[in-house]
């Protein structure tokens, strides 16, 4: 017979049982409709942590400083693996006897869509420039920043530049070009044109950035390496090479470990829904088509035929899902341009939508497994029914209802095992990119724009500014709705570890080593000009952590230290010292002590502290709310100590974490306080990176939105698949459980001989699923943060399966009525 | 033994009534047929007499109990210790051999299993020798003797059955019937069938005859 004919007797076989038919159709688009709105959440997932990623640290991969900028742009313009997309020079700006330093730039179109314009336009011609907000007060001189009207005009090096938009604060520190800092970007303060091609031959420094051509989630080393060789630009000076790799170390990372376990996703998902539609299929197939084909064999069809028309059937039912899931898919187009203004109501109503698309399916799929169910569906293999022959009846029963057919047994345990795998997944997800973004973010920050520790000391002047937050105003910054603070002291970038003379080789190199890249570097020279005890090694990239009653508990945690070591370090002129290399080895930590350069009537001077090391500890700590490893060496001092013996004058960096419970007034109160704070130094590059964190937590709360959505939708989904499934079983065995019934069995009886048989698929399904997780984390970079939150995934877990559990109790209880026994006479015949 | 005063049964999906304002009494041990057309009514006066229907009006009292106003536990105390169903499907579990089948009441009701009742009701039935078979093994007619069987093992005080012979050949269910009254006789057990074939059961104690939903 001719596959045209067949396929007609396929569609007229189909066609004829409409209700069966559409019934498929609707069940087989409802699945790929979900896995379409799964990949469209998870796509916005991964390009939201991108973005985030992007708009933290910039998106350049490396950044060139060129003392021939142009030898550098030609060599580099235009090459395979990247593209020059962007350019930045510095400047210093003298403004109130202060000489700041700001960069000017242009990037590309890509760079460009990260930022916020707040006001005005972009740029269009030459000279018309974009700038930061905090700019404002510097280059408009005089002007209050409320009464700056755009367009303005200043000066840079004798060139007159035109403000045409300002957007919002977020570059980093150009005053030292060899290093991109932690939680800053790359994009320069001031913007040009991307067409601007003018030189600023005055100007200190050029810097060139790259993008990878790719966008990849990796650095790749190698591609860098043979790319600079490949391209003959050893001309360049190798070291002024810098590859911004707090976007790759930190931030992209994170969105590489979001897409890889999105692809993991979307991979079970898709295996699950497979197996999903095979056993619903199954079902009806085995049941309406199977007479069919019977007669149709009957007849003279060869088993080839039937195969043909069997599959006919499928491709016509995939088809046409797949024709709607397409339409649906339109429309979804729609629903994720409008996502990034997902708010309450628009999410409120998606899940209600989900809501009733799942209340529909599980309509259909009642309504279809009741009037096609059956009498003995059961198969048991000859040799299973032969073992159990001669068992208690009782347990005979165990065994039949658990393993009434092998087939369906490995199916459930599979569905129930991908689908528990897939909140895990969900959860890891959500772990991923929303909790990273969302509490570990400072909400205030103060911060000096300017950087005190770039200059040599004795080739170029050292920087002092008077202006720091001094001690006792950070106290009244303590408030109800201060949850933690980081209090950076103001060091001046000279503060010193000193060494005696049992300080190893090991320690000099491992901490000593990047001393230029610091910025400061001393000389025998300096050391002698400064007074500074000569068996003594000065060590730099020391991190300092401010003790108080506050934070020593959150630290105490990682360090098991008594409270007794606490009020020492609050009385006395001691410290703790931290080495986070458990291979460096201080032979007397106690001869350590820490000193600093001051700036004392325009002489510097070396003033030094004999700290006490009250503590010494080899350990790799990590901070208490964002859990990065510190990986200088730390000395903790009490907050108490630095005021009372003058160790240093306040500082130069807060950033505070507001508490997640304050109340609006505190809240207020905390924000009238920072204003305060930093209306006191206006002529300083203090300021609150409010707008920053408010975009940051904007993005938060869609990430935030978008878990919700994913996880209801995926709730949704996998509560209807264990209920149909096991829905499904329930009719297969209705007649049987009736049967009990008439033998004198309660309801709750029959009802508890199910849910054990429930309680045993799921504790073999969350078995099978823990072993799949464990390889899924060892084959993953997942990390173990986010298993921590594992009571949280229970809870979501045993909701999910509650809530199916009960729902299918409850049809259970409606259908184990006694005269359901009477109507089931009729139906299942013999 | 039961008594039904005033019932009538009108299902949601019909507009008449398929049972009419019917009273009947059923003694204790005694043999009963409801007979009549199809449509008449029997099926559903058995089902409201054997607690698987609740009838729209009236009373069913079983073992001076109404029944229908038992809870749900004591209604299923009632079906385990008193009634046996053999319908006319046999509704046995045909993963479980013919003995497991017949014992599964005793399961369920928490009875210990005499094994030599067991034995002895399988020798009346004659299907001793298929104990360890299963239902799908044996004739339609054994099949339906496995169902005698399981309804009779717990010693009920009444056996409804539904049609017990419809999906027999004449000579098997003259079989059939002439077991199950025999046994019934035997043990002093209430028995209530529903059937259209007049030359069924000789001599009944009583014959109940349906039309258009009531008694004639």
């Amino acid at each position: 017979m001719k596959s045209v004919k067949l396929l007609s007797y396929a569609w007229k076989l189909l066609w004829n049982d409409k209700k069966i038919f559409w019934s498929i159709v609707s069940a087989l688009t409802f699945i790929l409709v979900f896995i379409t709105i799964a990949v469209g959440i998870l796509h916005q997932y991964v390009d939201q942590a991108k973005l985030a990623a992007y708009q933290t640290y910039g998106d350049h991969t490396l950044i060139v400083n060129s003392d021939e900028p142009m030898t550098g742009e030609n060599a580099l313009r235009e090459t395979g693996h990247f593209r020059i997309s962007g350019n930045i020079y510095t400047f210093g700006l003298l403004n109130n006897d202060q000489d700041l330093d700001f960069t000017i730039g242009w990037m590309d179109e890509h760079a460009l869509t990260q930022m916020n314009l707040l006001r005005g336009r972009m740029p269009e011609s030459d000279y018309e420039v974009l700038v930061e907000e905090f700019t404002i007060k510097h280059l408009a001189k005089g002007s209050k920043q409320t009464d700056i009207k755009l367009p303005f005009t200043f000066n840079i090096e004798g060139e007159a530049f035109t403000v045409v938009g300002i957007v919002k604060n977020y570059s980093g520190i150009w005053s030292s070009s060899t290093i991109i800092d932690k939680g800053k970007n790359t994009f320069p303060n001031i913007i040009l044109t991307r067409d601007f091609t003018q030189p600023f031959p005055d100007i200190q420094q050029h810097m060139i950035l790259i993008k990878d051509r790719k966008e990849s989630l990796t650095l790749d080393f190698d591609t860098i390496d043979t790319f600079f060789k490949h391209n003959n630009l050893q001309e360049l000076d190798y070291d002024a090479i810098v590859i911004n790799t707090n976007l790759y170390d930190d931030h992209l990372k994170q969105v590489n470990q979001v897409y890889v376990l999105t692809t993991l996703f979307l991979s079970v998902i898709t295996i699950t829904a497979l197996i999903v539609f095979t056993y619903i299929f199954s079902f009806y197939y085995s049941i309406r088509f199977r007479s069919h084909f019977n007669l149709f064999s009957n007849l003279g069809f060869t088993p080839w035929h039937i195969y043909k028309l069997a599959f006919f059937q499928g491709l016509i039912i995939v088809s046409i899902s797949a024709f709607f899931m397409f339409l649906i898919h339109i429309m979804s187009v729609y629903i994720f341009n409008i996502l990034p203004k997902l708010n309450m109501l628009l999410l409120m109503t998606i899940t209600l939508i989900a809501i009733l698309l799942m209340g529909c399916l599980i309509l259909i799929v009642c309504h279809l497994t009741y009037s096609t169910s059956r009498d003995n569906i059961r198969h048991l293999p000859v040799f299973i029914e032969l073992w159990i022959k001669n068992w208690h009846v009782k347990w005979k029963l165990f065994y039949l209802n658990l393993f009434h057919s092998l087939k369906s047994f490995f199916l459930i345990i599979g569905l129930l095992t991908s689908l528990l795998v897939l909140i895990f997944l969900s959860e890891l997800i959500a772990n991923e990119t929303l909790y990273e973004t969302d509490e570990k973010m400072a909400d205030y920050i103060f911060s000096s724009k300017r950087s005190d520790a770039f200059v040599h000391l004795q080739q170029f002047e050292i920087f002092f500014t008077p202006e720091y937050i001094p001690s006792h105003l950070v106290d009244e910054i303590e408030n109800e709705a201060v949850a933690f603070m980081d209090k950076e002291p103001k060091t001046l970038g000279t503060s010193l570890l000193l060494k005696d003379d049992s300080l190893n080789a090991p320690i000099i190199n491992r901490f000593h080593e990047d001393v230029e890249d610091s910025g400061v570097v001393f000389t025998e020279h300096d050391l002698l000009e400064l007074d500074m005890p000569l068996d003594y090694v000065p060590l730099s990239n020391i991190h300092y952590v401010v003790l108080n009653d506050n934070n020593w508990s959150l630290f105490n945690s990682q360090l098991k230290f008594s409270e007794r070591t606490y009020h020492k370090l609050q009385d006395s002129l001691s410290m703790i010292l931290i080495i986070p290399d458990e291979t460096i080895r201080f032979d007397q930590p106690d001869t350590l002590s820490i000193g600093r350069i001051e700036n004392l009537n325009n002489e510097l001077e070396y003033k030094q502290w004999d700290l006490q090391v009250l503590e010494s500890v080899k350990k790799t700590i990590v901070h208490p709310i964002t859990k990065e490893a510190f990986s200088n060496i730390i000395i903790m001092i009490h907050e108490n100590t630095m005021q009372k013996y003058d160790i240093f004058p306040g500082y130069r960096n807060l950033e505070i974490y507001r508490d997640a419970q304050a109340n609006i007034n505190e809240i207020k109160q905390l924000e009238n306080k920072l204003a305060t704070l930093a209306a006191m130094y206006p002529d300083n590059l203090y300021y609150i990176k409010e707008a920053f964190i408010e975009k940051s937590k904007d993005q938060a709360r869609f990430i935030s939105r978008l878990g919700i959505l994913l996880f209801i939708i995926l709730g949704l989904f996998v509560g209807t698949i264990i209920f149909i499934v096991f829905l499904m079983k329930f009719y297969q065995r209705e007649r049987e459980l009736l049967i009990y019934k008439s033998l004198g069995g309660t309801t709750q009886d029959i009802i508890k001989i199910f849910l054990t048989e429930l309680l045993v698929y799921y504790i073999l399904s969350l078995f099978l699923a823990t072993g799949l997780i464990t390889l899924l984390l060892i084959i993953t970079p997942a990390p173990v943060q986010s298993i921590i939150d594992a009571i949280y995934l229970d809870i979501r877990l045993f909701i999910i399966l509650g809530i199916s559990t009960a729902g299918l109790c409850f049809v259970m209880m409606k259908k184990l009525n006694m005269s359901h026994l009477y109507s089931i006479q009729n139906k299942y015949g013999s | 033994m039961i008594s039904a005063i005033e019932i009538s049964k009108t299902y949601h999906n019909s507009r008449t009534a398929a049972l009419k304002n019917t009273n009947i009494v059923i003694d204790e041990g005694s043999i009963n047929v409801i007979m009549g057309k199809s449509g008449s009514g029997k099926s559903t006066l058995l089902n409201i007499l054997s607690g698987l229907i609740e009838p729209s009006t009236g009373t069913v009292y079983m073992m001076n109990k109404d029944y229908y106003r038992l809870s749900e536990k004591e209604k299923a105390q009632f079906r385990g210790k008193y009634f046996g169903y053999v319908f006319q499907s046999f509704q046995l579990i045909y993963e479980l051999t013919v003995y497991d089948n017949i014992i599964m009441p005793l399961h369920i009701t928490n009875q210990k299993v005499n094994e030599q009742a067991v034995y002895q009701l399988l020798k009346d039935l004659e299907i001793y020798h298929y104990m360890r078979s299963f239902p799908s093994e044996l004739s339609g007619g054994q099949q339906q003797r496995v169902a005698i069987a399981r309804a009779m093992i717990h010693n009920p005080k009444v056996i409804f059955a539904d049609e017990p012979t419809g999906n027999l050949d004449s000579e098997n269910s003259l079989r059939v019937i002439e077991l199950l009254t025999r046994l019934c006789k035997k043990n002093q057990t209430t028995l209530l069938v529903v059937t259209h074939d007049k030359q069924l059961i000789k001599n009944p104690d009583h014959l109940f005859i349906l039309k258009d939903g009531k008694l004639v």
